[in-house]
C-alpha cells in the first residue's frame, strides 16, 4: 500500500510539479526580432533599410516588347481595370519606409547614422511615389504607417501634390546623404543618385504626358533644366562621366558611368536574365527574353551616324544589313551567323535560321517558339558555359551618366539652349564610336528645336535599347498612339543560299544566307499593337476601387472623373 | 449453473496442452519459418501437470481468509471454488509459512473449523460440511464425454475449442467436428468457442454424449468502442462514431494506412489522387467547415500525433480505427477537434498461449486506365493538323510519313515498369494474466513505376503490459518506423511529391519521332550502355532516370508510451492512470545533383529531319537542372515531442444507476530543428560525397531553423445511465495553446448528449426490433490550426540586397499583430438513430448533423484598401456552416453453410459560407456568401462550332480574345464586357468568366460491402463511390480547368479525336498550340464532367486451409488470399480515372496481391 501511495505521488509530481501550466505555454518564437531593439542598433537599423532596397527592380526584361524594341504584343484589352497589367501600387514598400521614418527618431542611433539611413529611405519613398505617379497620376499620399483603427478610406492626392511630395522627399535625401558611396557601400543611394533621379523626375513632370495642353511651352521645363544641369555639373565634379567603350557599360562594373546601380553578386544575388536572352540551344530553363525585332535592328545608324540608306559613305542593302553599322549595333544585337562565344568557343557562330542552327533557336515558318531572328547581346556574359547561365552577376544600372546627360540635353533644348543639347549628342555618339564626319557632327543633321528634340529621342532609342526606357519615353512624349498603336512586328528570315548543304559540317558566314523581312509568327490572334491615348495614364485596379469608395478612377476608364495631369 | 461470488476464470488457460518435446519440435519449425525474428524476449512457459510439489511462502498478520486465498492464487496457479454464503472468508487469521505445500497451508488456515478442501488438478474446492455441500454432485465422479459440434445448418465444425470450465483441460474438435474427454467431473461445464460463433457453456450433467450446435455471433451490440480518453460499450454511445476493424484492412497492400479506408465510414471522405509509391489519401470528416486546415486530429493510443504518423502505421499493428464525428465524441479534444478526430488503437497482448503470425504478400500494379500510347505516324499526322489550323504548310511530307510507317520511339518502353510491392509481417501475441505482450515487425517495399524509384517502410511494435498486482498494472508500448524513399533527381517536383506531376507530364506523352540512342554509325539502338544518348529536347529522360543523380529521403520515428493504471484500493470504482509519451523523429533528405548530358540529334537528310546521322561529339547539350554546378544537398530535421496525462476515473453501478466520470490533465509540447546545406562543384560526377565538392566557401551554403510548441488542458466527462434506458453524458475540455496570446489562449469546449434506448422500455414490445436507440448531441469544438504568434509585434527576416561586393541580410516589420486572435469555434448538432432488427441481423445507423463554424480566422484582405500596405493577421470573423446526412446498414445471416454480410453506408455533406469579407463595390454575383468554398470558375460555352452553318449564325463582329471564331473552336458565352461591365460586348475575354458549379468536391460518398464465408473460404468485396461532383478536366499548366495542348506535347489521348473538317462530330476541339485560346486551354463548361463514380475498391478472397492438412506442418492456421484493388470503375468521366488529380498527373493504380498468413 505504501508503494502505491508512493507511485501516485511520483506520478502526480511528474505531471503537475515540474512547471506551472501557464508558463509552459509561453514558448519562444525563434524567428522573431524585437522591433524596439532595431532602432537602437546600427546593424539592425541598416538591415531594415537593406530590405527596403529589395523593392527596387533589376534588369527590365521584355520591357521593349511594349514598344518597338523586342517581340511581344500589347493587344486590345491588355489593360483593364479588372486585371493586373500596368498597375503599380507599392504601398507595402511605402508602409515599411514609413515605419522606418516614424520610428527611427525614437531610437538611440547617432545622428550621423540616423540621417544617412533616413536619407536613403526618403529617396526610396520618392522613387516609389514617382513610379506610381508615372503609371496612374496622383495617388493617395500616405506619410505615416496607418493603424487599422485609422480612416483607411483615403482619397487620391492631385498629381501636383504628389510631385511636390516626391520632390520634398528628394530634397530631404539630398540634404543628408553623402556625395558618393564607395567600397562596401557602393550601390547605396547617395547625393549623386538623388540629384540624377531628381533630374529624371522633373523631366517627366515637364513632359507632354502630364501637360497635354501645353507639352513643350510649360514652365516646368525650366525647373527640369535647372535640376538636370545641377546634376550634370555636380556629378562631373565628383568624377562621373562616360566610359570610353560602349561595350564596357554593362560588361564591366563600378565604372564612372554608374550613377544608380542594382548590384548582382555571385553567390547571393544572381541575374536570371542570362538564361532568357541566350539562344535556347546554349541556355537552360528559360528562353525568349528581349528578342530584338526588325524595327530596332533596322534603325541603327550606319557607322557615320546616318540612317541606313541615307549615308553617302556606307551603302545599305538588306542582304548585307549587318555591315558598317553604328558600333552599338554589334554590342546590342546578336544577328544570324555572328560570332557569339556563349561559353562554347571564342569563334563560335550563332545561327538563327533553325536549319543550320538549332531548331529551337530559329526564326522560320513552323518554329516552335516565338523567335525574331535576333538575340539581345547587351548584358550577355559570353564567358559562361551552358550549365552556368544562372551565374550571370553583372550589375544593372538604373541610372547611368549618359541618361543624366541626355535628360540635360532634352531640357536644354526645350529651354533655348540648343548648343548644349547638341554638345551632349555629339559626346554620346563620339563614345559610341561613330565617325565624326568632316563636319565633326557625328552624322547629326538636326538644327531646329523640333529636329534636335527628335534627334535626342532617336538617340535614346539606340543608346538605351533594352534598358527599359523606350515605352516609357514614348508615353512621356504622348507618342504611343501615333507611333506604336496599330503597328505589327517583324523579324528577319535567314535562309541558307541555294546550293549550300545545311548538313555539311562547315562554318557559314552571314553572307551565306538570303534575308527577308517577315512578320513574326505569333501564334495567337494578337498581332496588332494597341496603345491608345487612354494608356497615358493607367487605371487604378477595380479591386482597389471596390474596397475604397473615396478613390476616384482616372478619366477615360470606367467613367472615371480624376484628372491625372498637371493642369 | 454455479453462482459463485469468487469464481475465477482459469488463469493460465492453455488449450491443447503440449509436452516439452512437442514444443521443441515446433520451435524448430518456427525457426525455419521466421529466420529473422528475435525471440529472446519471449518467455515460453511450458505447462505441465500441476503437482503437489508446488511450494508456497506466505506471511500475513491479521489477514482475512480471503486475503490468504488470494495470495495463494497470486503465487500459484491454484484457484478456489467456494460459495460465499458457505465459507466464512472474512475470518481473521495469522499465517507465516515458508516453502510449504498448499495442503500444509490450508490445514493451518482451516484448523478448528468444519471447512474441508479438495484439490483437483489446480482447482481447490472448499466445503463447509456443517453448512452443507454446495456442490451436490461429487467432484470425484469422473466421466468420459464425447460429442460432435455443428453449426446451425448442421455442418460439422472442425477446430472448435472445447474447454472444461475452471480447469486447464481442453481440446479441439477434429475434422469431423468430434471431441472427446477421458476423465472429467460429472458436473463439469464445457465451454465451446469458435471464431465468429457465440461461445456456449454446457453442463455435462452426467451425460456421456454431448452434441452441440453453435450459433453465429451477432456482431455489434456488446462491442466496446474506443472513445476519447477511454472506451465505451457501443450500446451506451450517445454520439456519432464509426469504427473500422483492422481485420478488414489487413489484407490490403498499401504503403499508407489512409489508402485502405475509403468507403468504409459514412461521412468520411477519403480521396487519393495518385497511385505513386508512398502516396497517401486525404481524410475529410463531415465536409469542410473552415477556410483553414481541415485535417482531422489524429490520436494514436491516446496520444495526439499527426497525419503522417497515422499513415505510416502498418495495418497489421492496428486494432481499430475510429472516426469521431460529432460534438459528443469529438469535443473532448477541444480546440483541435472541429474537423473531427481519428482515433487509433494498436494491438495489445491477450491472455493466451503465444500465437505467432507470419504474413507475407506480393502485389503487382497496373494503371487503372491504359497509359497514353500513340505512334509516330499519329504524331506527325497531328502536327500536320496543327499546321492546317494555322494555314501553314504541312511540316511532314510524304517521305516522312513513309519513314515512320514502321517505326516509333516510345520513351515509356525505357523508363516505365509495372510497379510492385511486397509486405512481410511477423508478430506474436500472448501472455499470462500477469504479463501480456504483442510484438511485431513489418516490412513493406514498393518499386515505383519509373525505374530507380522505390519506397520502403519498416515498422516494429512491442506492447507489453504487466499486471503487478490486483491494483496496479504498467504498460510500455514502444514502436517505431523507418521510411526510405529513393528516386532519381528531378528538381521540378517537390522533393517527395507523390503526384510527380512535372516529371510525369513531361514524359507520359513524350514525342515519338526521335530515337533515344544511336550507335556510332548513327543507327538507332536501344543499347543504353554503348549507344550515344541523343535528342532535340532540352534533356534526356532515359539518361536522367538511369544515369542521373538521386534523391534519398529517410524518415525515422520512435515512439514510446508508458502507462500506469492504478485502482484506488479504498474506493470501489475509482482508479487513476498516468500516461507519458515521448516521440522522437528525424529526417534526412539527400540530393545528388548530376547534370543531364546528351548529344544533339544529327540529321542525315534535308528533306527528312528525322533521319539520323552519326553524332557530332562536339555538340553536347547539358541540362543543368536549374543548378550552376553538380553538387550535393543535405537536409535534416530533428523533432521530439511529449505528452503527459494524468487520469482520474470513476465507474460504478448503484442498482439501476450507472455512473462513470473522468478528469484528465494533459500537457504536450514539441521542439524541432531543421537545417540544410549545399555543396557544389563536384570533383567528379561519379562521387556523391560532400568532400568531393569545391572547398571554396561561396560554393557551399547552410541554413536552418528551430521551433517549439506547448499545450495544456483539463478534460472532464460524466456519463450516467439509468436502467440501461436513459443515457446522458456531459464532457468538457479547458484548453490552452501556445498559438494565442495569454488573454485568449484558454478556452472551454463543452458538449452534452443524451440517448434513449427505446427497445429496453417495457412498453416497447416489437419482437422484430431487437435494438432501437435515439440519440442527440450538442457541443462545441475549436480549430487552432493556424500559424502561431500572430499576436506578437515582431520584426522578421526580410529580403537581402547587395551593396559593394557582398550580400546583406534584410529584416522587415512582420505582419501587424492581432492581439485578440483566438481559435475558430464550431457548434455541432447531431441527432441519430441506431437500430437492430431480427435479432440484430440487420443493424443500421442514421445521423443528421449541422455544424456552425464561427470566429473562423481569415485575413480581411478584400476589404482593407491596398494603401494600408501590409498583409493582415488573421482575424476571428468568418462564418460557415456544414450540414449533412449519414446512413449505414448492415445485414448478417447465413444460408446453409454460407455466412454472409451485406452492408452499405452513405454520407452527404455540404458547406456554405455565411460571412466573409467582401468589398463594398463588388458585384453581387461574385459573392462567396451562400455558396460552398469549393466552386468551379471559368467560361460558359455552347460547345464546339462544328459546321459552317453554326459559324455563320454567330454575329459578324463577335470575337474571342480579339479573334473571329473559327470552325472547330469552342464557342463561349459572352456575358460581360470590358472591365467586368454587365452585358455582352461582342468579345470573349477574362471578364466573361463566372461560377459554373458549386460541387467542385464530391458531396456524396458511399460504400457497399459484401462478405461471404463458406467452408474456410471468405470473399469480401468493397464498392466505393462518390456523387454530386462536378470535375473539371485540368492540367498542371491549367490548374483551374482546360487542357494544355502544345505542338510538341499534345495530350494525345484527347487530341487524336479532334475536330477536323472530315471529323466534325469529334469530341474535342481543333488541334492547336499552347497559346491558342479558343481551342480549349481555358477552363470552361466544355471540360466539366460528372465526376461521380462507383468502383470496386477492393476484392479479397481468402481460403483457410483445413486444419487436418496444416497440422502436419505444426501450423494452427494457414490462410492464403488474393486481393485486388480498383478492379473496375463505372463513371462518366472517360479521359482519366475519375480520381486522378489532373490529366497529366500520375495515374491511379490497380493492384493485384497474393498473400499468405500463418498462425503457429
Amino acid at each position: 500500500m505504501k508503494k502505491i501511495t508512493f507511485i501516485i505521488s511520483v506520478l502526480f509530481f511528474l505531471v503537475f510539479g515540474i512547471e506551472s501550466c501557464n508558463d509552459d505555454l509561453d514558448v519562444k518564437n525563434y524567428s522573431a526580432l524585437n522591433p524596439s531593439d532595431t532602432w537602437n542598433d546600427q546593424v539592425l537599423a541598416n538591415a531594415y533599410l537593406t530590405d527596403l532596397y529589395s523593392y527596387l527592380s533589376g534588369w527590365p526584361i521584355n520591357d521593349g516588347g511594349k514598344a518597338d524594341e523586342s517581340d511581344g504584343i500589347i493587344a486590345n484589352g491588355y489593360v483593364q481595370t479588372t486585371n493586373s497589367n500596368f498597375k503599380y501600387w507599392p504601398y507595402t514598400a511605402i508602409r515599411k519606409i514609413n515605419i522606418l521614418l516614424d520610428e527611427i527618431d525614437g531610437g538611440s542611433l547617432p545622428d550621423d547614422v540616423r540621417n544617412k539611413i533616413k536619407g536613403q529611405a526618403y529617396f526610396l519613398r520618392a522613387y516609389h511615389y514617382f513610379k506610381t505617379v508615372v503609371y496612374h497620376g496622383g495617388v493617395p499620399i500616405i506619410k505615416k504607417p496607418q493603424l487599422l483603427t485609422d480612416d483607411l478610406m483615403v482619397a487620391r492626392n492631385t498629381t501636383k501634390e504628389c510631385f511636390d511630395f516626391i520632390l520634398s522627399d528628394l530634397e530631404n535625401a539630398i540634404g543628408v546623404l553623402p556625395d558618393k558611396y564607395t567600397g562596401d557601400d557602393f550601390g547605396r543611394i547617395d547625393k549623386a543618385t538623388a540629384l540624377a533621379f531628381k533630374g529624371r523626375v522633373l523631366l517627366f513632370k515637364a513632359s507632354p504626358q502630364f501637360n497635354p495642353s501645353n507639352p513643350f511651352g510649360n514652365t516646368f521645363w525650366q525647373e527640369a533644366y535647372t535640376a538636370a544641369k545641377a546634376a550634370k555639373d555636380q556629378l562631373e565634379s565628383w568624377g562621373y562621366g562616360l566610359v570610353s567603350n560602349y561595350d564596357d557599360i554593362f560588361l564591366t562594373e563600378k565604372h564612372k558611368e554608374v550613377v544608380f546601380p542594382i548590384i548582382y553578386t555571385n553567390p547571393g544575388k544572381l541575374n536570371s536574365r542570362e538564361a532568357g536572352i541566350r539562344p535556347l540551344s546554349q541556355s537552360k530553363n528559360a528562353t525568349g527574353y528581349d528578342q530584338p525585332i526588325w524595327s530596332l535592328v533596322s534603325n541603327f545608324p550606319m557607322k557615320d551616324g546616318k540612317l541606313p540608306g541615307k549615308s553617302s559613305v556606307y551603302t545599305y542593302n538588306l542582304q548585307t544589313y549587318w555591315q558598317s553599322r553604328d558600333p552599338r549595333f554589334y554590342s546590342t544585337i546578336a544577328y544570324n551567323a555572328c560570332v557569339l562565344p556563349l561559353g562554347v568557343s571564342s569563334d563560335h557562330r550563332q545561327y538563327n535560321d533553325g536549319i543550320v542552327g538549332n531548331i529551337d533557336d530559329g526564326f522560320f515558318q513552323g518554329e516552335t517558339f516565338e523567335r525574331t531572328g535576333f538575340y539581345c547581346r547587351k548584358g550577355m556574359d559570353n564567358s559562361l558555359k551552358q550549365a552556368e547561365v544562372g551565374l550571370n552577376a553583372l550589375d544593372w544600372i538604373e541610372i547611368r551618366f549618359a541618361e543624366v546627360l541626355m535628360n540635360f540635353a532634352e531640357a536644354a533644348n526645350e529651354t533655348g539652349h540648343p548648343a548644349e543639347a547638341l554638345e551632349v549628342l555629339k559626346k554620346i555618339r563620339q563614345r559610341a564610336g561613330i565617325d565624326p564626319g568632316v563636319d565633326g557632327m557625328y552624322g547629326i543633321t538636326a538644327t531646329t528645336k523640333e529636329q534636335i528634340r527628335d534627334a535626342i529621342h532617336f538617340e535614346n532609342y539606340i543608346e538605351f535599347a533594352f534598358e527599359g526606357k523606350r515605352f516609357w519615353e514614348l508615353r512621356r512624349l504622348r507618342l504611343l498612339h501615333t507611333s506604336i498603336d496599330g503597328t505589327r512586328k517583324y523579324g528577319l528570315l535567314a535562309t541558307l543560299k541555294a546550293g549550300l548543304d545545311p548538313n555539311a559540317k562547315v562554318t557559314y558566314l552571314p553572307e551565306d544566307f538570303d534575308y527577308a523581312v517577315q512578320e513574326l509568327f505569333v501564334k495567337s490572334a494578337e498581332k496588332t499593337m494597341y496603345t491608345p491615348e487612354s494608356y497615358y495614364f493607367f487605371p487604378i485596379s477595380k479591386d482597389e476601387m471596390d474596397k475604397n469608395a473615396n478613390l476616384k478612377q482616372n478619366a477615360g476608364w470606367d467613367n472615371g472623373t480624376f484628372d491625372p495631369t498637371l493642369k | 449453473m454455479f453462482n459463485l461470488y469468487n469464481y475465477k476464470r482459469m488463469k493460465k488457460k492453455w488449450i491443447n496442452d503440449e509436452g516439452p518435446s512437442r514444443s521443441l519440435l515446433k520451435w524448430l519449425r518456427v525457426m525455419k519459418l521466421t529466420v529473422l525474428f528475435l525471440l529472446t524476449a519471449l518467455i515460453h512457459v511450458s505447462a505441465s501437470v500441476y503437482s503437489q510439489q508446488t511450494k508456497l511462502s506466505i506471511s500475513l498478520q491479521n489477514a482475512s481468509v480471503k486475503d490468504v486465498l488470494r495470495q495463494i492464487e497470486d503465487q500459484s496457479e491454484f484457484f478456489f471454488l467456494y460459495k460465499n454464503e458457505n465459507i466464512d472468508v472474512g475470518r481473521i487469521v495469522n499465517v507465516d509459512i515458508r516453502n510449504k505445500s498448499v495442503e500444509y497451508l490450508l490445514d493451518q488456515v482451516f484448523k478448528g473449523t468444519t471447512v474441508s478442501y479438495e484439490i483437483v488438478n489446480r482447482q481447490i474446492v472448499l466445503v463447509d460440511k456443517e453448512r452443507g455441500n454446495p456442490f451436490p454432485q461429487s467432484q470425484q465422479q469422473q466421466k468420459s464425454v464425447s460429442g460432435k459440434v455443428t453449426d446451425s445448418s448442421g455442418g460439422t465444425l472442425p477446430g472448435v475449442s472445447v474447454a472444461v470450465k475452471g480447469t486447464a483441460n481442453g481440446t479441439i474438435t477434429d475434422a469431423d467436428g468430434n471431441y472427446t474427454f477421458a476423465n472429467i467431473p460429472g458436473d463439469a461445464i464445457l465451454i465451446f468457442s469458435f471464431v465468429g460463433m457465440k461461445s456456449q457453456e454446457i453442463k455435462v450433467d452426467g451425460k456421456s454424449v454431448l452434441n452441440v450446435t453453435l450459433k453465429e455471433e451477432t456482431i455489434g451490440l456488446e462491442e466496446v468502442v474506443a472513445v476519447g480518453y477511454g472506451s465505451q460499450k457501443k450500446v451506451s454511445l450517445t454520439g456519432a462514431i464509426t469504427s473500422v476493424n483492422a481485420a478488414k484492412i489487413e489484407a490490403i497492400p498499401s504503403s499508407n494506412l489512409s489508402n485502405t479506408l475509403a468507403g468504409r465510414a459514412p461521412g468520411v471522405t477519403i480521396s487519393s489522387s495518385s497511385g505513386f509509391v508512398g502516396s497517401s489519401s486525404d481524410i475529410l470528416i463531415r465536409g469542410k467547415g473552415t477556410y483553414n486546415n481541415t485535417n482531422p486530429l489524429f490520436v494514436i493510443d491516446g496520444v495526439v500525433r499527426d497525419k503522417t504518423d497515422f499513415d505510416v502505421l502498418d495495418p497489421n499493428e492496428v486494432d481499430n480505427v475510429s472516426f469521431l464525428k460529432d460534438a459528443a465524441t469529438a469535443s473532448i479534444y477541444g480546440s483541435r477537434a472541429a474537423s473531427g478526430v481519428v482515433l487509433v488503437t494498436t494491438k495489445k497482448g491477450k491472455v493466451q498461449k503465444p500465437v505467432f503470425n507470419y504474413k507475407s504478400s506480393f502485389s503487382m500494379e497496373r494503371p487503372t486506365q491504359p497509359l497514353q500510347s500513340y505512334t509516330a505516324s499519329e504524331q506527325i499526322e497531328y502536327q500536320n493538323d496543327v499546321a492546317e489550323t494555322y494555314g501553314n504548310p504541312a511540316p511532314n511530307n510524304q517521305e516522312i510519313i513513309d519513314y515512320f510507317k514502321d517505326k516509333t520511339y516510345c520513351l515509356l518502353d525505357y523508363i516505365w515498369r509495372d510497379p510492385s510491392s511486397q509486405q512481410h509481417n511477423l508478430s506474436v501475441n500472448g501472455g499470462s494474466e500477469n504479463l501480456t505482450y504483442y510484438m511485431m515487425i513489418g516490412y513493406n517495399k514498393s518499386l515505383g513505376s519509373f525505374y530507380n524509384t522505390d519506397y520502403s517502410r519498416y515498422n516494429f511494435r512491442s506492447n507489453v503490459t504487466a499486471k503487478i498486482n490486483r491494483y496496479l498494472s504498467v504498460g510500455l508500448n514502444i514502436n517505431g518506423n523507418q521510411r526510405v524513399g529513393n528516386r532519381f533527381y528531378w528538381p521540378y517536383d517537390d522533393a517527395e511529391s507523390t503526384t510527380l506531376q512535372d516529371f510525369y507530364r513531361a514524359t507520359f506523352n513524350w514525342q515519338k519521332l526521335w530515337p533515344f540512342y544511336v550507335d556510332k554509325d548513327g543507327n538507332p539502338t536501344s543499347d543504353r550502355k554503348n549507344g550515344y544518348p541523343v535528342g532535340v529536347e532540352g534533356w534526356h529522360p532515359v539518361e536522367l532516370v538511369f544515369n542521373g543523380g538521386y534523391r534519398k529521403a529517410v524518415y525515422r520515428t520512435l515512439n514510446s508510451i508508458f502507462r500506469v493504471d492504478l485502482k484506488i484500493p479504498f474506493i470501489d470504482g475509482l482508479s487513476t492512470s498516468f500516461l507519458a509519451d515521448y516521440t522522437s523523429d528525424d529526417y534526412n533528405g539527400k540530393n545528388f545533383v548530376k547534370f543531364n548530358k546528351q548529344y544533339e540529334f544529327q540529321s542525315a537528310s534535308t528533306t527528312n529531319p528525322y533521319l539520323p546521322a552519326p553524332v557530332d561529339l562536339t555538340k553536347v547539350s547539358v541540362m543543368n537542372l536549374s543548378r550552376s554546378y553538380e553538387g550535393i544537398d543535405e537536409n535534416a530535421s530533428f523533432g521530439s515531442s511529449y505528452q503527459l496525462n494524468w487520469f482520474l476515473n470513476y465507474d460504478k453501478t448503484f442498482g439501476k444507476h450507472a455512473v462513470s466520470g473522468m478528469v484528465v490533465y494533459e500537457k504536450q509540447g514539441l521542439t524541432g530543428k531543421s537545417f540544410g546545406g549545399q555543396a557544389n562543384q563536384l570533383l567528379s560526377s561519379n562521387i556523391d560525397q560532400i568532400f568531393a565538392s569545391s572547398a571554396s566557401a561561396d560554393k557551399r551554403w547552410f541554413d536552418g531553423s528551430e521551433l517549439e510548441s506547448a499545450r495544456a488542458s483539463w478534460i472532464g466527462r460524466l456519463h450516467y445511465e439509468y436502467a440501461d434506458k436513459y443515457i446522458a453524458e456531459f464532457s468538457g475540455r479547458y484548453d490552452g495553446s501556445y498559438i494565442f496570446p495569454e488573454d485568449t489562449r484558454w478556452g472551454f469546449f463543452p458538449s452534452g448528449s443524451v440517448a434513449w434506448r427505446i427497445s429496453n422500455e417495457s412498453f416497447f414490445d416489437v419482437p422484430v426490433v431487437s435494438n432501437l436507440k435515439i440519440r442527440g448531441s450538442i457541443g462545441s469544438s475549436g480549430n487552432d490550426n493556424v500559424s502561431a504568434f500572430q499576436f506578437q509585434n515582431n520584426y522578421v527576416l526580410g529580403n537581402s540586397y547587395a551593396f559593394g561586393n557582398g550580400i546583406n541580410t534584410g529584416i522587415q516589420a512582420g505582419t501587424p499583430p492581432n492581439p485578440n486572435i483566438t481559435w475558430e469555434k464550431s457548434t455541432n448538432y447531431n441527432v441519430g438513430l441506431d437500430f437492430g432488427l431480427f435479432n440484430n441481423k440487420l443493424t443500421g445507423e442514421f445521423d443528421y448533423f449541422y455544424r456552425y463554424s464561427y470566429d473562423i480566422l481569415k485575413e480581411r484582405v478584400r476589404v482593407i484598401p491596398g494603401t494600408y500596405g501590409a498583409n493582415l493577421s488573421a482575424e476571428n470573423y468568418a462564418e460557415m456552416d456544414v450540414r449533412g446526412l449519414e446512413f449505414s446498414l448492415n445485414y448478417n445471416n447465413n444460408i446453409g453453410k454460407l455466412r454472409y454480410v451485406v452492408g452499405g453506408n452513405i454520407g452527404w455533406a455540404k458547406d456554405k459560407v455565411l460571412a466573409i469579407d467582401e468589398p463594398a463595390g463588388m458585384e453581387s454575383w461574385r459573392s462567396a456568401i451562400g455558396h460552398p468554398i469549393d466552386r468551379i470558375w471559368g467560361y460558359d460555352d455552347y460547345g464546339i462550332i462544328r459546321t459552317q452553318a453554326q459559324l455563320d449564325a454567330i454575329p459578324a463582329n463577335f470575337t474571342q480574345w480579339g479573334e473571329k471564331p473559327t470552325l472547330g473552336a469552342i464557342y463561349y458565352k459572352d456575358i460581360r464586357g470590358a472591365n467586368r461591365s454587365d452585358g455582352p460586348d461582342g468579345n470573349i475575354d477574362a471578364n466573361d468568366m463566372t461560377f459554373l458549379s458549386d460541387n467542385a468536391i464530391p458531396r456524396v460518398n458511399y460504400g457497399i460491402n459484401l462478405e461471404g464465408e463458406w467452408k474456410g473460404i471468405t470473399l469480401s468485396l468493397l464498392f466505393q463511390g462518390v456523387g454530386a461532383y462536378d470535375k473539371i478536366l485540368s492540367t498542371k499548366d491549367t490548374p483551374n480547368g482546360g487542357v494544355f495542348q502544345g505542338g510538341q506535347r499534345p495530350y494525345f489521348e484527347i487530341w487524336t479525336n479532334h475536330w477536323t473538317p472530315e471529323n466534325p462530330n469529334a469530341p474535342y476541339p481543333r488541334a492547336a498550340t499552347y497559346s491558342w485560346n479558343p481551342y480549349g486551354i481555358y477552363g470552361s463548361r466544355f471540360w466539366i464532367r460528372n465526376g461521380a463514380y462507383l468502383r470496386l475498391k477492393n476484392v479479397n478472397l481468402a481460403y483457410t486451409l483445413p486444419r487436418t492438412w496444416t497440422q502436419q506442418l505444426l501450423i494452427d492456421k494457414c490462410q492464403v488470399y488474393v486481393n485486388a484493388t480498383n478492379l473496375f470503375c463505372i463513371s462518366g468521366f472517360s479521359e482519366t480515372d475519375p480520381e486522378q488529380y489532373m490529366m497529366d498527373s500520375y495515374p491511379i493504380m490497380r493492384s493485384f496481391t497474393a498473400g499468405l498468413s500463418i498462425n503457429f
